[in-house]
C-alpha cells in the first residue's frame, strides 16, 4: 500500500472526496448547489417572494377583468355563472389573496377579503404559488403534486379552472403554455391582438388593483 | 417509474383472512371505544352478513348501539344527516361500516356532520376541510370494489341536483378495515363482476393518471394481478373462499394506489352516468374504462403498455402502443367474458342509459375533479365522443 493511499484512509476519505467522520479528519462537505435561473425565486426572502406572488395574483385579477369584457370565449364559458359567484385564490397561511365577483356578466376584483368566497384555490405555501406563477407547472401538476387545496364545491371550482386556463393563456407565452397545460390552446390572430392589447393594460391595471 | 413530486399517505390498519371479523370488538377496544353504530343496508343484511357481525361482539365488552340498515345506494346528503342523529341519539361512540362503498361512504360522511357538529354536510365539500380529530370508523367490506376502506374520500350523491359530490381529507381514512371472505361470498354473480371492474379500473387509472407515483405503481400492479387471476373466478363460483379473500384484498390494494395517485376519465364519466342514470358504479366503470384507456392512449402509452403482461397474461411483443392496445383488448375480453357469466352490461344503452342522456352526462362529468388528474385534457365534446362510443 502508497504512502498516498494510507494517508487518505487514515484521514476517512472515500472516493469522491467526500470526507467520513474520524477523529482527527478534516471535514470538507460539498457546497449546495446555487440555485440557477428561475430556482433562484426560491431562495428570495419571505417578503420579496410574497410581493412577487401579490403581484402575480392581482395580474391576474386584471388579465380575468379585462378578459371577461374583451373575450368571446372567456365570456361564453362564463355565461352560465350565476351572478355574484365569488371566487378567490390565496397563499397559505398568511399569503397574499385575490378575490373574484361575477357582476353584470363580467368578472370584478373585489379585493383581498376572502369571507364570502364559496371557491378558494389555496396554494399551501408560498414555493408552491411561485411555481405556479413562475410558469414551472400549470395548475394540473399543481393539484397532482398536492402543491394546491380546493374549498367548496368541486363542480363549480372546474367551471373557475376552465376560466382561469382560458385567461391564463393570454397571460403567458406560448413556449410556457406548452410546457404547462395538458394540450397547449392555440391563439387566432385576432386573440393575438388580443393578448397584446392585455399586455398594455395590464401594468396601469395592476396599479390600480394594487391600491384597492 | 421516477417522480417529480409526490405525498402518500394510508393509516389505516389491514386484518385480512378467515375469522378476521371476530377481531372486530378487540380493535374497538384497542381505539378505546365501546358502542357501535353499524352503518348497512337491506341487501347486505338480507344476506344475513349482520348476524355474522351480532355474534362476533358476543363474548365482548362492546356493544351495538344500534343498526341503521336504510342506506340507499350511492348514498345521500339526506341519509347522512340522518344517521348522524342517530349516532348522537343513541350514544354511539364510533362507527362500524358493514357493507359496500354505499355504507362505507355514509359513514364517513355521518362522521364528518358528527365530528364539526354541523346540521348539514355540504359546508364540508371540497378538499382537506376537515381538522377535528374523528369518531373512531372500522369497515368491514362486503363487496370488493370501492376500496372505501382504505381511502380518503367519501363519494355522496346530491339528490336534489342529481350529482355525485366529493369530500376528501385525510382525516377520512378509517382506522381499520377488516377483510373475511365470508362477508363478500354472498354477492350475487352481476355485483361481483362489476364491484370487482370498479377495483380493477382503479388500479388501472392509478397506474397511468398524473398523480401516479412509485409507491402507488407497485399498489396498482398488485391489485391487477389479483383482480385478474380472480374475479373470474369469484362470478362463476361465489362460493371460492380463497378467490374472494384475493379479490377482497385486489379491491382494498386497489383502493390505497388510487387514495394517494387519483383517477381519471372513466371516473369522471362513471361518477356522472350514475348522477343522471343511476347507473351502478361498478357497471359504468365496466363500460367506460377501455375507452378511457384509448383517451389517454396518445399521451400515456408507455405507462398503459406495462401493464399488458398482467391485463393479457403473457408478454407482449411491439412498441408500446401495440403493448398498449393489447391491454385495452384485454379488458374488453374481461368485459365480454363477464357479461356472459355474469349478466355485466357491456355498453350503456343495456345499462338503462337513453341516448337522450348523454349530454347531461357529459356536461356533469366535465365538472368532475377526477378530470383534473387525467393525462389528456377532455371538453365537453369530447366526453360526448366517449359516451356515444361507449352506448
Ligand atoms: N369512497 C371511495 O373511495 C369510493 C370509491 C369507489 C366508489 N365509491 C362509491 O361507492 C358506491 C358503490 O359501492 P359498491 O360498488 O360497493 O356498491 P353498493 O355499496 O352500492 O352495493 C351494491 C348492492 O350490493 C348489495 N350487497 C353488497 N354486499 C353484498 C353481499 N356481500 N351480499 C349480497 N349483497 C350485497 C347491496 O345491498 C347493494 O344493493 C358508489 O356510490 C361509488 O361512487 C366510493
Ligand atoms: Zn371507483
Amino acid at each position: 500500500m502508497s504512502p498516498e493511499s494510507n494517508n487518505n484512509k487514515s484521514a476517512g476519505m472515500r472516493p469522491g472526496g467526500v470526507a467520513a467522520a474520524g477523529p482527527s479528519a478534516a471535514i470538507s462537505y460539498p457546497k449546495a448547489k446555487e440555485p440557477m435561473g428561475l430556482n433562484r425565486l426560491f431562495s428570495l426572502s419571505y417578503p420579496v417572494k410574497s410581493g412577487i406572488a401579490r403581484v402575480a395574483l392581482l395580474a391576474l385579477a386584471v388579465g380575468f377583468e379585462y378578459l371577461s369584457r374583451n373575450c368571446d370565449k372567456l365570456k361564453k364559458e362564463i355565461s352560465t355563472w350565476e351572478e355574484g359567484r365569488v371566487f378567490a385564490l390565496s397563499v397559505l397561511s398568511k399569503g397574499p389573496s385575490v378575490v373574484l365577483r361575477k357582476e353584470n356578466g363580467a368578472i370584478r376584483y373585489i379585493g383581498g377579503n376572502l369571507k364570502d368566497s364559496e371557491i378558494v384555490f389555496y396554494f399551501k405555501n408560498i414555493d408552491s404559488a411561485l411555481m405556479l406563477f413562475a410558469g414551472l407547472i400549470g395548475a394540473h401538476t399543481a393539484s397532482a403534486q398536492h402543491r394546491t387545496i380546493v374549498h367548496g364545491d368541486i363542480g363549480i371550482a372546474m367551471e373557475v379552472l376552465r376560466a382561469m386556463n382560458i385567461a391564463q393563456s393570454y397571460l403567458y407565452p406560448g413556449i410556457v403554455l406548452k410546457k404547462t397545460f395538458k394540450r397547449a390552446p392555440k391563439l387566432s390572430f385576432s386573440e393575438q391582438i388580443l393578448k397584446l392589447k392585455l399586455m398594455l393594460a395590464l401594468l396601469p391595471g395592476i396599479v390600480a388593483a394594487y391600491k384597492k | 417509474m421516477k417522480a417529480d413530486f409526490y405525498e402518500f399517505f394510508c393509516p389505516v390498519k389491514v386484518i385480512s383472512g378467515k375469522q378476521a371479523l371476530s377481531n372486530l370488538p378487540h380493535e374497538m377496544d384497542q381505539l378505546n371505544v365501546k358502542r357501535a353504530l353499524i352503518v348497512t343496508d337491506k341487501g347486505v343484511a338480507g344476506a344475513g352478513l349482520i348476524s355474522y357481525v351480532q355474534d362476533a361482539f358476543q363474548g365482548s365488552s362492546c356493544e351495538i348501539g344500534h343498526i341503521f340498515d336504510e342506506t340507499p345506494p350511492d348514498s345521500s346528503n339526506m341519509v347522512v344527516n340522518q344517521v348522524a342523529e342517530l349516532f348522537r341519539q343513541k350514544n354511539c361512540d364510533c362507527f362500524v361500516a358493514v357493507g359496500g362503498g354505499s355504507c362505507i361512504d355514509t359513514a364517513k360522511g355521518a362522521n364528518i356532520v358528527v365530528t364539526e357538529q354541523t346540521d348539514d354536510l355540504m359546508k364540508f365539500r371540497g378538499a382537506e376541510r376537515l381538522k377535528k380529530a374523528m369518531k373512531p370508523l372500522l369497515v368491514v367490506p362486503t363487496t370488493a370494489g370501492t376500496g372505501s376502506e382504505v381511502t380518503l374520500v367519501a363519494v355522496i350523491s346530491n339528490v336534489q341536483a342529481g350529482v355525485k359530490m366529493a369530500f376528501t381529507s385525510d382525516r377520512l381514512y378509517p382506522n381499520v378495515a377488516i377483510l373475511d371472505p365470508k362477508m363478500t361470498m354472498t354477492m350475487p354473480p352481476k355485483i361481483t363482476a362489476a364491484t370487482g371492474m370498479d377495483a380493477l379500473t382503479h388500479a388501472i387509472e392509478a397506474y397511468y393518471c398524473l398523480q401516479k407515483n412509485p409507491i402507488s405503481d407497485s399498489l396498482a400492479i398488485t391489485a391487477i394481478k389479483l383482480a385478474m387471476g380472480n374475479l373470474v373466478q369469484c362470478v362463476e363460483n361465489g362460493k371460492d373462499e380463497s378467490a374472494r379473500l384475493a379479490m377482497a384484498n385486489s379491491s382494498l390494494i386497489a383502493g390505497m394506489a388510487f387514495s394517494n395517485s387519483m383517477v381519471g376519465v372513466v371516473h369522471a364519466l362513471a361518477h356522472a352516468t350514475g348522477g343522471v342514470c343511476h347507473v351502478p358504479h361498478g357497471v359504468a366503470n365496466a363500460i367506460l374504462l377501455p375507452f378511457g384507456m384509448e383517451n389517454n392512449l396518445a399521451k400515456k402509452a408507455a405507462e398503459i403498455g406495462e401493464l399488458a403482461p398482467y391485463l393479457c397474461g403473457r408478454e407482449i411483443q411491439g412498441d408500446d402502443r401495440a403493448k398498449a392496445v393489447a391491454a385495452i383488448q384485454a379488458v374488453r375480453d374481461l368485459n365480454k367474458k363477464l357479461n356472459q357469466l355474469g349478466g355485466l352490461p357491456n355498453r350503456l344503452r343495456d345499462a338503462g342509459v337513453t341516448e337522450d342522456k348523454l349530454e347531461a352526462i357529459a356536461k356533469v362529468a366535465v365538472n368532475d375533479g377526477a378530470l383534473i388528474y387525467n393525462p389528456e385534457e377532455v371538453t365537453f365534446e369530447e366526453a360526448l365522443d366517449i359516451l356515444r362510443r361507449a352506448f
